[in-house]
C-alpha cells in the first residue's frame, strides 16, 4: 500500500517531459501542414480575380441596400418556411435511425457490455458511414436517383445527422454512471426496469440539449440543400448570385443569418433549462 | 435470525477480505460494523446483500439461504441498500426516485406508467413525510443537497419494505452535524418499523451513540461484539492497535 | 392526506412550450413535405421511383455500359488523385486561416477577459463577437459562392470560404474555453507585476492551447467533409470534378470520386485521431 505514491511521482516525472515533447511535435506538424498548403496556391495567377476588388466592393455596397420588395420579401418568408420544414423533417427521420442505431452500438442492451456482439460492430460501422457523407452530397444524389421531390432533401439531411446523433447517443448511454443502476437493480427491477428508470432518465436531458443544438445545425443544413434545386433559401440565394443581384442575395442571407440567430438563441436557452 | 453468517470467508485475489466469520443478528436489532477501511466492513455487508457469493460458509436471512436466491423481486423483498453515495437516479424527481423501491413489486407496464403518472403516491408521499422532505418532492434529485439525497434513500428503501436493510457508510460524505440528523433518521425509522439495519461506519463514537449493538472488524475477522452500553474504549482501540488479534 | 401535499408542485416551464412548439413543427413540416408530393403529377412513393432509384445505382456501378467504369481504370486513378491532393491541400489551408483568426480574436470576445475593461474593451468585445455570429451563421457553401468572385479560380476561394466560416466556429469554442477557466494564475501574475497583456499570455495561453488544438482537429474533420462541397461552386478538386461528372451523366466517374471522397474523410478521421493523442 505504501508503495502507491512513490509510483506516482515516478510516473509524473517520467510522464512531464513527453508531454512537452509530443505538444512541441504537434506544432511543428500544424506548421508544416500550413507551408504545405500554401505551396499549393497558384500564387502566380494573383490573389484576386481580374474584376475582384470591383465585384468586392459591389457586393460590400450592396450588404447596406438589402432589396426589400414585396416580391422578394413573400420569397423570402416562403423559402424560410420551407428551410425550417426539411430541418425539422430531416431531423425526426435522423432521430428514428440514429436513436436504435446508437442503442445497439453502445452495447449496454448486452449484459456483458456487448464486446463481441457482431450486431453492436455493424451499427457502429453503419454509423461511421452514414456520417463520413456530407449531406449534399447525399442531396445530389437522391435527386439524381429519386427527382427532385422534398423528399430527396428530408432524406439527404436524415441520413448523415442519424450518424451523428446515434454515435453520440452510444456515448451518451455509455457514460450513465453504475450506482444508481445497481441501486435500482438492489430493489429488484428487472433489467428493462432499469433501462427505463435508471440509463433514459440520465441521458434524457443530455440527449434533448443534443438534438436541439443539431436543429440549429440542421436549418444551416437544409439552407445548403436546397442549392440543388430544392428551393430553400439556398437555391434563392444561388440564383440571385448567378443574376449579379447582390442585393436580392443579401436579403436572403440577412434572413438566414436572422432565422439562425433565433433558433440559436432557442436552442441555447433550452440547453440552458435542461442541463444542470 | 435475521441475518446469520455461519464461518464465511471471501477471498479477493491474494487478499482473504471476510476470514471465517460467524455472525447472528435477531429481527429488529440494530447492528454496526465498526473498524478501519480496508477492515472487510464493505465485502461483509456485501455477503449479507447476496451481491457476493462466498466462498465457504453460508449466508442465510430469515431462514432463506442466499446462495439459491438471484436478484429479483424475491431477494429485494428480503434486503434493501442505503449506499454512501445515496445513488438516486439525478435526473428523476425525488418522489420517482422513492418510487423505484416498488420497481420489484411492479410489472414493466405499470413502471413505464409511472414515469408518465406517478403510481401509489400516497405511499411515497408517507415515506418522505417520515424522512422530513415532502416539500422537496417534485424537485428534480440532483437539486437536493448531501444530507437531504440520503434521506430519499432512506424513504426509497421505506418504500421497498424489506426485512432487513444495510447501510454502507451511510454518512461518510455528510457534515458531523448532517451525519447526526441522517444517523438519527435511519436508525429511528427502522426501530420505529421493526426492520433490521446492518450497517458499517468507520466513525466509531458516532456509530456508539446509535446502534443497539457494535461489531468491531479487523483484517477480516471479528474482533469484539458487544452492546452499546457495554463497549469499552479498549475494544475501540484493540482496531487500530497495531498488531492484529485474528485468530 | 392534505398534509402530504407538497408546496412545489410539477409547473409547465418554457422546456415544456418549447417542446409543445417543436412537436407541432414536426407535424406541420411532415405535412408539407408529403403533401407537396401529392400535386406532383407522378407520387413519391411509387414504383417508378424505386425503379428510377435503382437505374441510378446501376448507373453508379457502371453495368450495361460498353465502356470500362472509370474507376475501373488506373488512368483516371491517377488523373483524379491529383484533385484530392488539392482537396486535402484546400482543408489543410481552410483550417490553418480560420485558426490564426481565431487565434488572433478569441481572447478579445471572452466575457471573464474583457468584462470591466471599460468603453473600448466593450466597444471591441461587441464587434468581435458580432463578427463571429456573422462568419458562423452563414454556411461555407454561400461563403463559396461570394468568394468566387473575388479570388482567381484554385484552392484559394474554397479554402477562404471554409476558413470564414471556421473562424467563427472555432473563436466561438476557444471564448468559451476560457470563460470557463480558472482565471487565477492571471490574477496572480498580475499581482506579481506582470501587465495585462503579458498576464493573459502566460496564464490563458497554456492552459487554453491543448483544448484550443483538439478543437481544431475535430473541425479539420468538418472541413473535409464539406471542401467537396465548396468545390462545387469555387473551381476546385474533387468537387468540381462531381459536378462535371453529374452534369455530363459520367456516373461512374461519380463513383469514383466518393471512393477518394470516403478515403480522404476516413484518412483525416485517423490523421485527426492521432494528433489528438499528441495535443493531449
Amino acid at each position: 500500500m505504501r508503495s502507491k505514491p512513490v509510483e506516482m511521482t515516478v510516473l509524473r516525472r517520467v510522464g512531464e517531459p513527453r508531454l512537452f515533447e509530443s505538444r512541441r511535435v504537434l506544432t511543428l506538424i500544424l506548421t508544416a501542414a500550413l507551408a504545405w498548403s500554401l505551396l499549393n496556391v497558384g500564387w502566380r495567377d494573383g490573389v484576386l480575380h481580374a474584376g475582384g476588388l470591383a465585384a468586392l466592393r459591389e457586393m460590400g455596397g450592396a450588404l447596406l441596400t438589402p432589396d426589400l420588395s414585396g416580391e422578394v420579401l413573400a420569397k423570402l418568408v416562403g423559402s424560410v418556411w420551407r428551410t425550417l420544414a426539411y430541418a425539422f423533417a430531416g431531423l425526426s427521420l435522423a432521430l428514428v435511425i440514429g436513436f436504435p442505431l446508437g442503442l445497439i452500438a453502445s452495447g449496454v442492451l448486452r449484459s456483458d457490455g456487448g464486446g463481441r456482439d457482431p450486431f453492436r460492430w455493424a451499427a457502429r460501422l453503419l454509423l461511421a458511414h452514414l456520417r463520413a457523407v456530407h449531406e449534399l452530397v447525399w442531396a445530389w444524389l437522391f435527386v439524381a436517383a429519386i427527382g427532385l421531390f422534398p423528399m430527396a432533401a428530408v432524406l439527404a439531411l436524415a441520413l448523415p445527422y442519424s450518424g451523428i446523433l446515434g454515435r453520440v447517443f452510444a456515448e451518451l448511454f455509455q457514460d450513465v454512471p453504475e450506482g444508481p443502476l445497481r441501486a435500482l437493480r438492489s430493489a429488484g427491477a428487472s433489467e428493462t426496469q432499469v433501462f427505463w428508470h435508471g440509463r433514459v432518465p440520465f441521458v434524457l436531458s443530455d440527449a434533448l440539449s443534443y438534438t436541439f443544438y443539431r436543429l440549429e445545425c440542421g436549418i444551416r443544413s437544409a439552407t445548403v440543400l436546397s442549392f440543388v434545386g430544392l428551393g430553400g433559401l439556398g437555391f434563392h440565394i444561388q440564383v440571385a448570385l448567378a443574376d449579379l443581384a447582390y442585393s436580392r442575395a443579401w436579403t436572403f442571407i440577412l434572413g438566414l443569418i436572422a432565422m439562425i440567430v433565433l433558433v440559436e438563441a432557442w436552442s441555447s436557452a433550452i440547453r440552458r433549462r435542461v442541463t444542470l | 435470525m435475521a441475518v446469520l453468517l455461519e464461518g464465511v470467508s471471501r477471498r479477493y485475489g491474494e487478499t482473504l477480505a471476510v476470514n471465517n466469520v460467524s455472525l447472528a443478528v435477531p429481527s429488529g436489532q440494530s447492528v454496526v460494523l465498526v473498524g478501519p477501511s480496508g477492515a472487510g466492513k464493505t465485502t461483509l455487508l456485501r455477503l449479507m446483500a447476496g451481491a457476493v457469493k462466498p466462498d465457504s460458509g453460508g449466508v442465510s436471512l430469515h431462514g432463506q439461504d442466499l446462495a439459491g436466491l438471484s436478484p429479483g423481486r424475491e431477494l429485494a423483498g428480503l434486503v434493501g441498500i442505503v449506499a454512501q453515495q445515496y445513488d438516486l437516479v439525478a435526473n428523476l424527481s425525488v418522489l420517482q426516485n422513492v418510487l423505484a423501491g416498488r420497481l420489484g413489486s411492479w410489472g414493466l407496464w405499470r413502471s413505464l406508467m409511472s414515469l408518465v403518472a406517478p403510481r401509489e403516491k400516497p405511499l411515497a408521499m408517507q415515506a418522505l413525510t417520515r424522512v422530513g422532505i415532502a416539500e422537496r418532492a417534485y424537485r428534480r434529485a440532483s437539486q437536493l443537497s448531501g444530507g437531504e439525497q440520503q434521506r430519499v434513500a432512506i424513504a426509497r428503501v421505506l418504500v421497498q419494505d424489506p426485512e432487513v436493510v444495510l447501510a454502507d457508510e451511510p454518512v461518510a460524505s455528510l457534515d458531523p452535524a448532517r451525519a447526526e440528523d441522517v444517523l438519527g433518521l435511519l436508525t429511528g425509522v427502522a426501530r420505529e418499523s421493526g426492520k433490521t439495519l446492518v450497517a458499517s461506519m468507520h466513525a466509531v463514537e458516532l456509530a456508539a451513540k446509535h446502534f443497539d449493538r457494535l461489531v468491531g472488524v479487523r483484517d477480516g475477522c471479528v474482533q469484539f461484539d458487544s452492546t452499546q452500553d457495554e463497549v469499552t474504549p479498549e475494544m475501540l482501540d484493540s482496531l487500530y492497535e497495531l498488531e492484529g488479534l485474528c485468530a | 392526506m392534505s398534509m402530504l401535499r407538497p408546496t412545489e408542485s410539477p409547473r409547465i416551464g418554457f422546456v415544456h412550450v418549447s417542446i409543445v412548439a417543436a412537436l407541432v413543427m414536426l407535424v406541420s413540416s411532415w405535412v408539407f413535405v408529403l403533401g407537396w408530393d401529392r400535386q406532383q403529377s407522378f407520387s413519391f412513393f411509387s414504383t417508378e421511383t424505386a425503379g428510377r432509384a435503382w437505374g441510378f445505382i446501376q448507373d453508379l456501378a457502371g453495368v450495361g455500359r460498353t465502356s470500362e467504369p472509370a474507376y475501373a481504370q488506373l488512368s483516371e486513378w491517377s488523373r483524379t488523385a491529383r484533385l484530392a491532393y488539392d482537396t486535402l491541400a484546400m482543408s489543410v489551408l481552410a483550417i490553418m486561416l480560420a485558426a490564426m483568426g481565431a487565434l488572433i480574436t478569441f481572447m478579445l470576445g471572452a466575457r471573464n477577459v474583457m468584462g470591466g475593461g471599460g468603453l473600448p474593451a466593450g466597444v471591441t468585445f461587441g464587434l468581435v463577437r458580432a463578427s463571429w455570429a456573422f462568419a458562423r451563421a452563414v454556411p461555407e457553401l454561400v461563403w463559396a459562392l461570394l468568394a468566387v468572385f473575388v479570388f482567381s479560380p484554385g484552392i484559394l476561394p474554397g479554402a477562404i470560404a471554409l476558413a470564414i466560416h471556421n473562424y467563427g466556429v472555432l473563436s466561438k469554442l476557444a471564448a468559451e474555453v476560457v470563460e470557463g477557466m480558472d482565471m487565477r494564475p492571471v490574477e496572480a501574475l498580475r499581482s506579481s507585476g506582470a501587465g495585462r497583456g503579458k498576464a493573459l499570455v502566460y496564464g490563458v495561453l497554456p492552459q487554453a492551447l491543448p483544448r484550443f488544438m483538439t478543437y481544431l482537429l475535430y473541425r479539420w474533420e468538418v472541413v473535409i467533409r464539406t471542401t467537396i462541397v465548396v468545390g462545387f461552386v469555387a473551381a476546385g478538386g474533387l468537387g468540381m470534378e462531381f459536378r462535371l461528372a453529374m452534369s455530363n451523366f459520367h456516373y461512374t466517374t461519380v463513383s469514383l470520386v466518393l471512393m477518394w471522397y470516403l478515403i480522404l474523410v476516413l484518412g483525416v478521421d485517423a490523421a485527426s485521431a492521432g494528433l489528438r493523442r499528441l495535443a493531449r
